[in-house]
């Protein structure tokens, strides 16, 4: 019984902020953009191999995907308590370590965002009940905590790396 | 309510870990559109506002054409000297999988090595005992579309195979093996079987050009360099592999040798070959081969009973290094089958020996 009622209202809830970003996206104060590209190795003068980001235009099984997403305040007042919350895209593995974000701390979730933790915090339950440590390959969401306040015009970005299954 | 949330919670992260599984070794499907949308939430003046959400980034996964061609046997095929094709061994087995991610057509070639030592299935020295037959393939993929495909195929034909993503074909070489004095034991015959990635059309798969658009299908080639003689880089839609049959016969040899064992005067010091003396023969059959030679018939007429110069001695046929042998002596001819020849090697060669005794008259 209470089971169902918290489906309800989870339903709700997301039946209502879908509503709100819809009447929000007229004029947002803070304009959010997210960007992929691929990450192809590219041996440089000195013999190092580094990774260069191009356009995505040709992506196969395997391939590093870089997700960049930019946020940028257009209104006139100071945003803070600022949450940037991303699910790992289907088909895709984050890839170990990858997340950046200045000024950010970034936490992970294993269940779909319904709860949070460091690295070294996350555990997963195995089929046959037994628990292990979180691998990078468990995560499902990535979520940044700005700790600063966005001051008008101002656009900071953060990013994760993943790799097509 | 506590319970029941910690219900909710290990029955999310488990349906997780049972969705994040990859469905398949050649990746995510080509084609499949792969989104990323990320949420924002922020207070103005600590109030909270309404969450953002970003555009959607995508892409479209492109084609990686994938394909590996294995021999089913690490070792030679070992097969007999002038042996049918119908021969349950006469057969090289390979597997065809495809590895990339979206279903693709293959053209099958099967060739002679020309390195190697014969060619199976060609002509013999004589039709007899066994004429050529030519080497036949069959393909048989792991699903059988329903326009099965027609076989067995000959070497010249180049039939196409379709396969789904990670299923396998199964290609069967069977070869009759000739009759001939310069292909003996160790003399080996390679066969290469080659596939390539083919459109509808059955043109070799190319790579798309670079600068394409994001949401098209492009086809990035991906498969490894078999180091064949057929394939000889990597990503170039193409995959093979080779298996070799080996003859396997037994090569034996052939020695009699005789000694004199008693005479009636010496009797066994230093016995002379004189009328009552008994007179010891001695058949060797030796093997250089790696493989046993069964069932040799070792004969021998004894022309000197037919001229009556000598008398076989009753039951003194003896056989060393085989057992179960069958010993006659009838019609003036000693008779033993059903030897079993040991392996051996050239150097330390197995040996079967046969010996039976004549009285001189």
């Amino acid at each position: 019984m209470k089971i169902i009622k918290k489906i309800i209202h989870v339903s709700a809830l997301a039946a209502f902020l879908s509503t709100m970003s819809v009447s929000q996206a007229a004029a947002p104060p803070i304009e959010l953009s997210s960007d992929v590209q691929e990450l192809v190795a590219v041996v440089d003068a000195n013999g190092k191999s580094q990774f260069k980001a191009v356009a995505a235009d040709e992506i196969v099984p395997g391939d590093r995907i870089l997700y960049t997403t930019t946020f940028k305040n257009n209104g006139d007042k100071a945003s803070d308590k600022i949450v940037i919350s991303n699910p790992i895209p289907n088909n895709t593995r984050f890839l170990s370590g990858t997340a950046t974000g200045e000024n950010s701390v970034i936490t992970y979730s294993v269940d779909n965002g319904v709860s949070w933790g460091s690295v070294q915090s996350l555990k997963v339950k195995l089929k046959d009940g037994t628990v292990r440590a979180a691998e990078a390959s468990d995560y499902t969401n990535i979520r940044w905590e700005y700790r600063r306040s966005l001051q008008p015009t101002e656009a900071k970005a953060v990013s994760f790396q993943a790799q097509l299954l | 309510m506590n319970i029941n949330n910690n219900i909710l919670k290990i029955s999310f992260s488990l349906a997780v870990l049972l969705g994040s599984q990859v469905s398949f070794a050649g990746g995510t499907e080509a084609g499949t559109v792969v989104e990323n949308t990320a949420t924002l939430s922020y207070s103005v003046g600590g109030a909270a506002q309404s969450d953002i959400v970003s555009d959607v980034a995508d892409f479209t996964v492109d084609n990686k054409v994938d394909l590996n061609v294995t021999g089913d046997s690490a070792t030679n095929i070992l097969v007999g000297p002038s042996s049918a094709r119908s021969t349950t061994g006469n057969k090289l087995s390979y597997t065809l999988t495809n590895e990339g991610n979206l279903a693709q057509d293959f053209e099958i070639g099967v060739t002679h090595l020309t390195t190697d030592e014969f060619d199976a299935g060609t002509a013999p020295a004589t039709a007899t005992p066994q004429a050529a037959e030519v080497c036949q393939y069959t393909i048989t993929p792991t699903t059988v579309p329903a326009t099965a495909l027609t076989g067995p195929h000959n070497l010249a034909d180049a039939p196409i195979v379709s396969l789904g993503i990670d299923e396998t074909a199964l290609i069967e070489v069977i070869c009759s093996m000739p009759n001939r004095p310069d292909v003996d034991d160790g003399h080996t015959s390679t066969i290469d079987v080659l596939a390539t990635a083919v459109d509808a059309a059955g043109d070799i798969m190319v790579e798309t050009a670079a600068a394409d658009t994001e949401d098209a299908i492009d086809v990035v080639l991906a498969d490894d360099d078999a180091a064949t003689t057929t394939d000889t880089s990597d990503r170039n839609a193409m995959h093979s592999a080779i298996q070799t049959f080996e003859i396997d016969a037994p090569m034996l040899s052939v020695l009699k040798t005789s000694a004199v064992i008693s005479d009636p005067l010496n009797l066994t010091v230093n016995p002379k070959r004189i009328p009552g003396a008994i007179i010891e023969y001695t058949i060797t059959i030796q093997n250089t081969s790696d493989s046993e030679a069964t069932g040799v018939t070792a004969s021998d007429l004894l022309t000197a009973v037919v001229d009556g110069e000598v008398a076989f001695v009753a039951s003194s046929i003896a056989v060393v290094g085989a057992t179960g042998t069958v010993n006659t002596y009838a019609s003036d001819t000693v008779t033993v089958t059903g030897i079993t020849v040991p392996a051996g090697t050239i150097a330390a060669p197995g040996e079967v020996k046969v010996t039976f005794q004549v009285e001189i008259l």
